[in-house]
């Protein structure tokens, strides 16, 4: 049993310590924001936050994450208010949808660290695939939150 | 150790002289020979992909430039917010095919990038502070043994489980050499 | 639609349940108990608080349609849009696409077949509605009558009764056989950027895709499909995995196995451990380069079917002195969805319930229903958001399994593909090998074309009818003619039957058939020391449409200006799905190919623009999408199989690599026809960039991707 808290909730795991904390998250403790897309550390949809930094779910083992602060797209605030959600709404970011959760959570570990990032900061710190080709939007989110 | 003056490169290397016995004529050979012999493992992939001259890391035994726009970062552990560790891990993954070890994964510094060095120039690197995270001696032989170095003997497999080629001497080979390189007065072949 | 991911089951069955109110306008509009929403046609139910509930018939890819058709409905209605609800209908003839009577979403078509139905349904209720207030008030004309913000209002008066009121009573009158529709300068949504009612729960993770559904009892299953294409499976010990925890067991299905556990993560575990050995099927073992072979010995053959022949392009061009003739190529291509083929399914002695983020509504149930020999009453199909369709959910190969695993366990099953089964089994789009000839005329321009095409099928496998031999217009269209001013004008189409399963893809055969005829295009501009901007104009000359979109583009890039060295632009024109197009690239190319891209223009008209918001965003991502066709995109086949197994060896364009400015335009240059959004962007991009290129460096490339030429983008 893997003690995991996520979002600021306990939630005991009964899996394989070696199963990819995605997997935990997702079908375990019913979390489905983080997406899963590749299964090894290319595309970014399975990104949440581990002690506030960014991580690829899919790469890490639940082992690992016991005893860690973890943050899903879930947890980034109770009601959208978050401003890269606000953001993300209102540049009206996602087609599909599907890779955002991956894309927001990098975006938030990005601001966290750099509260107002350049185009440059931007390239370097997105490297989750959007499939629809959202990114044009995705950096004026980016900037438009950091404000 | 940077910034260090020629007067104290000569002192360390007195130091590192004067810390072993004087070699005979015979010994300095075998001191230079032997690192000749482990310059290989230097130059292999699984070491000069995070010892790069670069501003990003190489991957894969091909040593094609990293995928995915990954950069070194202001201090070698990738980008803001894109950390080396938001993927690489404490251990190898079966799972997703990415290399881990137990220590933060990271770049070398600048200043010990080795691409495109000779042997011999590879050699006065390793001996130079100013240009080997300041080591002296038997520093040099103990960084051998952290977690990220031993990595390279033990790099896991591929994605596609195609083992990940470990450099060309044995790890115990490899150590047992590099002590008689730097036991014999750290002598560099011409 | 619905947001919680974990549901009751009778409570998900019920909620499904009552979307069988309004079958079809003909069918007796069946009201529940009281209180609860009234029907007044197949398309919208009102309850007594207000609540408007409008039936979709169509799946939200990504293309915004779960907002435009409601919205169309709601204007026409003068419901309160803040009090909508869009509700997924179920797979039944009242929802059928009319024009092909099949439910299906793709072919950029769904507001052109639905947008009338919309705006006539929307209309009809609003009539009874009317007329229901005009009952309770009596005396007052339908003239002076109308509807807003969900009221009827009586305009001279001021009196207004809300639509919950009313419902009850509009639900007994008859449908309105002719309803009027609004004027124009009525409508408040239709024509505006209106937010897409998904967005929000596509930016807090509450939005379910078909992975994320969970349904009570489910387990889940991981396959192991034959690597060979065709294949089958040899033998498998199920006994080498059986004891592994959560295994509950190991089936077969039509092209592999799989092992169903109570988690995904010991299936998949459990699969990638499971000793399987498969061999090839009756198509044998295959590769690009047989596939290649293939290709040339039917363009040097003489098996075509001739799909146009205006004038006599042949004898033109038999007897021009200085025939032009090149060839162009394009590489198979994977659909590459985000969220991998998935699928819930749930067979039981009353019915079958099916759950997938499909494109394919309507052959999933047929699918279904053969499999399970249910009638059709009997199978109940839910489709969920898609991460990504761009055709490939229009097939139901991820259905049947999740149905045939369903009926071995007797649980709901949920089917996920991993992403190296996804992308090593996909229906791929075909590549081709086309000619392009032509007798130069006056000017330099082509007085007669040409074209010979090579490709696979791509209708075949999501058509219900057989196609006769040597046809498709799925991989003919976008060289079916030109709007071009060219006198002589044929084409001629080998279909060849490959071992590699093929099917339709993002802009269809409009993707490769426009970069090769933009690219010859080009190619004759230079023959004749043109412009490619002028040499275009002067062949759309007797076409204002055309010319409106070529121009705009043309300006808006600042054609014509000079560039600096390395620099480039390049063009495009066409019209595909009905929408006119006009591109303009420019890029610059570093050493060892490196091309940074600088500026990209896109003009649309697709006649009219019901939602400019959603269409320009169709049209931006569109081009980051054709991007990574023109630079990137490459299946190759090896002993069967396909070589590319995740996306380190099939990559996408990364946000570094998108060009800083890149501008829309959309004009309505009117017209019956209603143009497609969802796959314009992209169509022109592999020739406007190849074309820049040219401009560029003076290399010109007809392969793609350019990566074949050693073109990449440059990293940051």
């Amino acid at each position: 049993m893997v003690k995991l808290t996520i979002n600021g909730m306990l939630h005991e795991i009964d899996a394989d310590p070696q199963t990819p904390l995605l997997w935990a998250i997702r079908d375990h403790a019913g979390l489905t924001g983080t997406k899963f897309g590749c299964g090894a550390a290319l595309c970014g949809a399975c990104t949440v936050h581990v002690e506030g930094r960014a991580v690829r779910s899919c790469s890490m083992p639940l082992a690992d994450a016991e005893g860690k602060r973890i943050t899903t797209i879930e947890g980034l605030s109770p009601d959208r208010s978050h401003p890269l959600q606000k953001a993300w709404i209102a540049a009206q970011v996602p087609q599909c949808g599907y890779c955002q959760p991956g894309m927001i959570m990098a975006a938030a570990a990005l601001l966290a660290e750099i509260p107002r990032p350049t185009d440059a900061d931007i390239d370097q710190a997105i490297t989750n695939i959007c499939r629809c080709g959202t990114y044009a939007r995705i950096r004026k989110a980016i900037h438009a939150a950091a404000a | 150790m940077r910034g260090i003056g020629f007067r104290h490169h000569a002192a360390y290397a007195a130091l590192i002289l004067a810390a072993v016995s004087l070699p005979s004529a015979s010994r300095a050979q075998s001191s230079s020979e032997a690192f000749t012999a482990i310059a290989p493992v230097f130059q292999s992939p699984r070491c000069l992909n995070c010892h790069t001259n670069t501003a990003f890391p190489r991957q894969g035994d091909d040593r094609h430039r990293h995928t995915m726009n990954v950069a070194r970062g202001p201090s070698g552990h990738g980008a803001a917010a894109q950390p080396c560790s938001m993927c690489h891990q404490r251990a190898n993954q079966t799972a997703s095919g990415v290399p881990g070890a137990d220590e933060d994964w990271h770049l070398a510094p600048l200043s010990m990038g080795w691409e495109g060095l000779s042997v011999a120039e590879l050699c006065a690197h390793l001996i130079d502070p100013a240009r080997n995270g300041g080591r002296s001696g038997d520093a040099v032989i103990d960084h051998l043994s952290t977690n990220l170095v031993r990595w390279a003997w033990d790099a896991g497999s591929d994605r596609n489980s195609k083992p990940r080629r470990a450099p060309p001497l044995a790890y115990e080979e490899f150590v047992r050499l590099a002590k008689i390189w730097v036991g014999g007065g750290a002598q560099c072949p011409r | 639609m619905s947001t919680a991911a974990s549901i009751d089951r009778r409570a998900f069955l019920a909620a499904s349940g009552a979307l069988v109110i309004g079958l079809s306008c003909a069918a007796p509009r069946a009201a529940a108990q009281s209180g609860s929403a009234k029907a007044l046609n197949a398309w919208v139910r009102i309850a007594s608080d207000d609540r408007v509930t409008i039936l979709l018939s169509q799946a939200e890819i990504g293309q915004g349609i779960a907002t435009t058709l409601p919205a169309i409905l709601a204007d026409e209605l003068g419901a309160d849009w803040s009090r909508v609800e869009v509700e997924n209908s179920e797979v039944a003839p009242a929802y059928q696409n009319p024009r092909l009577h099949w439910m299906f979403t793709g072919n950029s078509e769904s507001i052109a077949s639905f947008a009338q139905l919309m705006r006539k349904a929307g209309a009809a209720a609003r009539e009874m509605l009317i007329a229901a207030a005009m009952q309770r008030w009596g005396n007052v004309a339908a003239a002076d009558c109308t509807t807003r913000d969900g009221k009827v209002v009586h305009r001279p008066s001021g009196r207004a009764l809300s639509f919950g009121a009313l419902a009850e009573a509009a639900a007994q009158l008859p449908a309105p056989a002719n309803p009027t529709l609004r004027p124009a300068a009525e409508l408040r949504l239709i024509g505006q950027s209106v937010p897409r009612r998904d967005i929000p729960a596509k930016v807090d993770g509450s939005a379910v895709f078909g992975i994320d559904l969970k349904i009570p009892g489910m387990v889940h299953a991981a396959v192991r499909q034959s690597p060979i294409l065709g294949g089958v499976v040899d033998k498998f010990d199920a006994a080498s995995i059986a004891r592994r925890p959560g295994v509950i067991g190991t089936y077969p299905i039509p092209n592999g196995v799989a092992v169903v556990a109570e988690h995904f993560w010991q299936a998949k575990t459990a699969a990638d451990a499971l000793v399987v050995s498969f061999k090839p099927g009756q198509k044998g073992t295959f590769d690009t380069a047989s596939i290649d072979a293939q290709h040339r010995a039917a363009l040097e053959g003489r098996e075509f079917g001739e799909i146009v022949n205006r004038g006599d392009a042949a004898k033109e061009i038999a007897a021009a002195s200085e025939p032009f003739a090149r060839e162009y190529v394009s590489a198979f291509q994977a659909h590459a969805t985000l969220e991998p083929m998935n699928c819930v399914a749930s067979v039981a002695a009353d019915g079958c319930d099916v759950w997938a983020p499909t494109q394919g509504q309507e052959l999933t149930k047929v699918v279904a229903a053969a499999i399970t020999n249910l009638p059709p009453e009997k199978v109940r199909v839910h489709w969920t958001y898609s991460g990504g369709g761009f055709g490939r959910r229009l097939l139901a190969d991820f259905v049947a399994q999740a149905v045939i695993l369903s009926m071995q366990v007797q649980r709901p099953v949920k089917v996920i593909w991993t992403r190296e089964e996804d992308m090593t089994h996909d229906f791929y789009r075909p590549g081709t090998l086309t000619r392009l000839s032509a007798a130069i005329g006056a000017g330099g321009q082509p007085a007669a074309i040409a074209a010979r095409l090579v490709s696979a099928t791509q209708l075949q496998p999501v058509s219900p009818a057989p196609l006769p031999p040597h046809t498709d217009p799925r991989v003919t269209e976008g060289l079916e003619d030109t709007h071009y001013r060219v006198a002589h004008f044929r084409l001629d189409y080998h279909r060849p039957d490959l071992p590699a399963p093929t099917s339709v893809l993002r802009t269809t055969g409009f993707g490769p058939n426009i970069f090769a005829l933009e690219s010859f295009i080009d190619e004759l501009a230079h023959a004749a020391g043109q412009d490619p901007y002028r040499f275009r104009r002067a062949m759309l000359a007797h076409h204002p449409r055309a010319l409106k979109v070529l121009d705009l583009a043309a300006e808006k890039s600042n054609w014509g200006e000079r560039v600096a060295k390395g620099r480039g632009r390049g063009i495009a024109f066409y019209e595909a799905f009905d929408t006119f197009m006009a591109q303009v690239v420019e890029l610059e190319v570093g050493s060892d190919k490196a091309i940074q891209l600088r500026k990209i223009i896109t003009v649309a008209d697709p006649g009219t623009v019901f939602d400019p918001g959603i269409a320009t965003s169709n049209l931006e991502g569109g081009v980051v999408w054709g991007l990574t066709c023109a630079m990137k995109s490459e299946i190759t086949f090896a002993g069967g199989a396909v070589e590319q197994t995740n996306f380190d060896g099939y990559d996408m364009v990364h946000l570094w690599e998108t060009a800083p400015a890149v501008e829309t335009y959309l004009l309505q240059g009117g017209g019956e026809k209603i143009g497609g959004m969802g796959e314009v962007g992209p169509t022109g991009i592999p020739a406007a960039v190849a074309n820049a290129i040219f401009a560029a460096n003076g290399e010109r490339l007809r392969t793609l991707p350019l990566s074949r030429h050693g073109y990449s983008f440059a990293q940051a």
